[in-house]
């Protein structure tokens, strides 16, 4: 009994260490896509606007870059959301290799 | 304690089964990776009249549409899934609405050219970078 109760107690310092550097990173990588892609929209605006009113492009094709612009955040969005679950994964999947070597000793 | 042990492989195996997202798969990567380069291709020739390169988007829209119709049938990837709707929108500001525009117009400015190219490789880059992260078998 006293085997399963260290086993358990491995398990669960195993998970809390990889829960800890997979989430810190997520949320980090996460963080600095979300703020470069709003930078990145500001400058963007800035050049269309100064591109239709020099005539350079029409307002069809300003409505279709901002419209493009929409969906690349979503396309931002869906992304890190696979990777949130591939980390998951990978989570599950270190939670899953050190508890057969703690059980296979 | 052998009981227990056995009990808990089995519980790591279900465990182990249940992913949540699909794994990596060499098509979807390579067709996403094809696909990007031939359009971005055809991008460059849209300061042209669309009816000189229509059979080329023909080819592209198909393509695209059944690498679409590929990841919806693929289990656990409606992510991917929804990238590709998002890249063939014909109302959408991505590959199929570009599509669009150029066939409206006939030929697009080539100040709008590079915007849009730039658009259209992150978005192929969002589904090939997601794809190449994805777990291998």
């Amino acid at each position: 009994m006293s085997d399963i109760v260290e086993i358990v107690k491995g398990i669960k310092g195993d998970i809390l260490a990889l829960a800890q550097t997979h989430c810190a990173e997520f949320v980090k990588e996460a963080r600095a896509d979300g703020e470069a892609f709003i930078d990145e929209t500001k400058d963007d605006l800035g050049t269309w606007a100064t591109l239709m009113v020099a005539g350079k492009i029409s307002p069809k094709e300003l409505e279709s870059l901002v419209r493009g612009k929409r969906d690349l955040a979503k396309m931002t969005f869906l992304k890190a959301k696979g990777l949130a679950q591939i980390k998951i994964d990978r989570l599950v999947a270190g939670i899953i290799d050190s508890t057969i070597k703690r059980i296979t000793g | 304690m052998k009981g227990i042990k056995v009990l808990m492989f089995g519980l790591l195996l279900f465990v182990g089964g249940c992913a949540t997202i699909s794994r990596y798969d060499q098509y979807s990567y390579m067709q996403a990776v094809n696909l990007k380069v031939d359009s971005l291709k055809l991008i460059d020739s849209s300061g042209e009249a669309y009816s000189n390169h229509k059979p080329e988007v023909q080819d592209i829209k198909v393509r695209a549409e059944k690498a679409y119709e590929y990841e919806k049938g693929r289990p656990k990837n409606q992510v991917t899934t929804d990238m590709w709707k998002l890249m063939i929108d014909p109302k959408g500001g991505l590959l199929g609405g570009f599509f669009v525009l150029w066939e409206e117009s006939g030929t697009v400015s080539p100040a709008f050219v590079p915007e849009k190219k730039k658009q259209i490789t992150r978005g192929f880059d969002e589904i090939i970078g997601l794809e190449s992260e994805k777990i291998k078998k």
